[in-house]
């Protein structure tokens, strides 16, 4: 569990994040173009772990930064990560791009040719592991899904995840554990099968 | 086995990041729901994050330009949008401003400078704004006009086609950028475009006055532009509306039949030159085959059967418009073919050419894969893709 004791990586500190996000809020299009650079590789990762097509990724992306500009007056500055507003937008763009298209055959996410273990045997089931557990997070409900995929993809803390969505803290809690539960139902029955 | 709450749970993965525990000592503190915790953390672990895969620098710079564009387009702080995608219409708002009649392509010099001195009267701020139009916006058609001055201004024949050819990339570029920020329903009007600058530019090639190196120097730029784009096009095509799609195909097929005719005369005027250069005379090779911009893009021409092959199930005469087999170059149904010489490179057994026509509603990139666009005896550059509608936007 490594991975979950690491911080969301941001580009720049706290302070430089609030003074771009009160400027974009003001309306200064620079600003937002910065919040732009900073967090377009985070957002483009996130909606392409959903699904997993570059074109619509990138396609989506945009457009998600495109609603968090329209939108960004109504940005509650509660405390969680700008990024994490960005992704609760990233997942209602994935969630009605999808209600839209018919779900085609996708490629499976493929890590970086040097992220790629020496050993073909372990890379072969570590692909075999990861798309299988990205195929079942998929199939969880919206709610679950986007909470797991916070927690444990994007690696927010419990309170970050509460803020970005809206929800209570207790909230994201029962549904974290409803999730995890119903993921294990799955990947138990896969294995099974 | 008692089941883990999700407050047990929770607190778990905190103390996790906080360093303040391990399942170890979690589970021995919780020896009833040990079981339960230990697999739902397994299941935690599995859910590996996604591959590091950044945005490649192009389409970040791509994606970059189209939400700068879209955001200059979008009032702050109401936050209305403008409607994206209106209707566009063609040369009707610089038509109406400058007296330019709808269906005039190509202004002349004195027209275009009158233009200029117009807008500059009416204020200049239109003609900055139209810089960065794209399909769908009310300025795009004073866009083109501006554009189309450079061709009305260039001095030579040499530099008017080559300001066609920049037209063409320009107009493959908006049509990527239009695809991109969502405007597919427009797309059409500079697929169209695209198609008459790449007509007009062939028509220009053919003749002599521009060198053969020219020639072909341009002839390949349009062939690798129209790779770089096809697939903005294919995309375009695959979301747009029935009704659009529809027109964006017969917009796409014009500037397909448009390309072909100019890498066909090119080839000609290269098999000319080198028939010369080795002696045979002129009759024994033929002209290169010419047919007017007009007929290229002329709606008419286009709805006629697309070209094929010539083969034995399609004889020149048989009423079905084929390709010259060495040129590429179209000849009517009906019409006396122009001989065609053994010139030009000879088709390949592995050519992959279609032998028929392929039906409508498949996506142009299925219709017409790039590798038949380039000629198999030049090998083409391909040029570092700068979106010249994303410059202007930054």
């Amino acid at each position: 569990l490594n991975e979950l004791k690491q911080a969301p990586i941001l580009s720049t500190s706290a302070t430089d994040e609030v003074a771009l996000v009160e400027a974009a809020i003001r309306g200064d299009a620079r600003a937002f173009a910065a919040l732009y650079d900073r967090h377009a590789d985070r957002v483009y990762r996130h909606v392409y772990y959903r699904v997993a097509n570059q074109p619509d990724a990138e396609d989506l992306t945009q457009q998600v930064f495109l609603q968090a500009w329209r939108a960004i007056d109504r940005y509650q500055r509660t405390g969680a990560p700008f990024v994490a507003w960005l992704l609760t937008i990233a997942y209602h763009v994935v969630v009605s791009h999808s209600r839209r298209v018919k779900p085609t055959a996708s490629l499976e996410l493929e890590p970086a040719a040097t992220e790629r273990w020496a050993d073909p045997e372990g890379e072969t089931m570590s692909r075999f592991e990861r798309s299988a557990v990205r195929a079942a997070i998929l199939r969880l409900k919206p709610d679950q899904q986007q909470v797991i995929i916070m927690r444990f993809v994007e690696h927010f803390d419990h309170a970050d995840v509460a803020a970005a969505l809206g929800k209570s803290e207790g909230y994201v809690r029962v549904i974290q554990h409803r999730a995890l539960g119903e993921l294990r139902r799955m990947l138990t029955h896969e294995v099974k099968s | 086995m008692a089941k883990v709450t999700p407050e047990i749970l929770a607190n778990f993965f905190d103390d996790l990041e906080n360093d303040s525990s391990d399942l170890e000592t979690y589970a021995a503190g919780h020896p009833d729901m040990a079981e339960d915790l230990e697999t739902l953390v397994e299941v935690a672990q599995s859910v590996a994050p996604p591959p590091d895969l950044p945005l490649q620098p192009l389409a970040r710079a791509r994606l970059r330009a189209g939400l700068l564009y879209e955001m200059a387009q979008t009032s702050r702080p109401a936050g209305k949008k403008r409607e994206p995608g209106i209707k566009p219409t063609a040369r009707t708002v610089m038509g109406s401003l400058l007296g330019l009649i709808p269906g005039i392509e190509r202004v002349p010099a004195i027209i275009a400078a009158g233009s200029i001195v117009a807008a500059t009267s009416f204020g200049g701020g239109v003609v900055f704004a139209a810089e960065a139009a794209l399909p769908g916006d009310t300025l795009y058609s004073v866009k083109l006009s501006f554009e189309n001055v450079q061709v009305a201004l260039a001095p030579t024949e040499e530099a008017r086609a080559e300001a066609f050819v920049h037209l063409a990339y320009n107009r493959l570029t908006d049509v990527e950028m239009a695809t991109t920020t969502g405007r597919v329903s427009s797309v059409n009007l500079a697929v169209d475009s695209y198609a008459q600058d790449v007509s007009e530019a062939s028509q220009i090639l053919s003749q002599e006055t521009p060198s053969l190196q020219t020639a072909t120097t341009l002839t390949d730029r349009m062939q690798t532009d129209f790779a770089l784009h096809e697939g903005a096009i294919a995309a375009a095509e695959k979301r747009a509306s029935k009704e659009t799609t529809a027109m964006l195909l017969q917009a796409d097929d014009n500037a397909h039949r448009a390309l072909a005719m100019a890498v066909a005369l090119n080839q000609g005027r290269s098999a000319m030159a080198t028939a010369t250069a080795s002696g045979l005379p002129s009759a024994a090779v033929g002209r290169p085959v010419r047919a007017s911009a007009a007929s290229q893009v002329n709606p008419a021409i286009a709805s006629t059967p697309k070209p094929v092959l010539a083969t034995a199930a399609n004889p020149p005469n048989s009423g079905v418009a084929v390709l010259a087999p060495t040129t590429g170059a179209s000849v009517r149904p009906g019409a006396t073919p122009t001989p065609q010489p053994p010139v030009g490179p000879r088709e390949s057994p592995n050519d992959k050419r279609r032998p028929t026509a392929p039906p409508r509603d498949v996506p142009m990139t299925q219709r017409l894969p790039s590798h038949r666009l380039r000629s198999p005896t030049r090998s083409t550059t391909i040029r570092p893709f700068a979106p010249h509608s994303a410059q202007k936007t930054h």
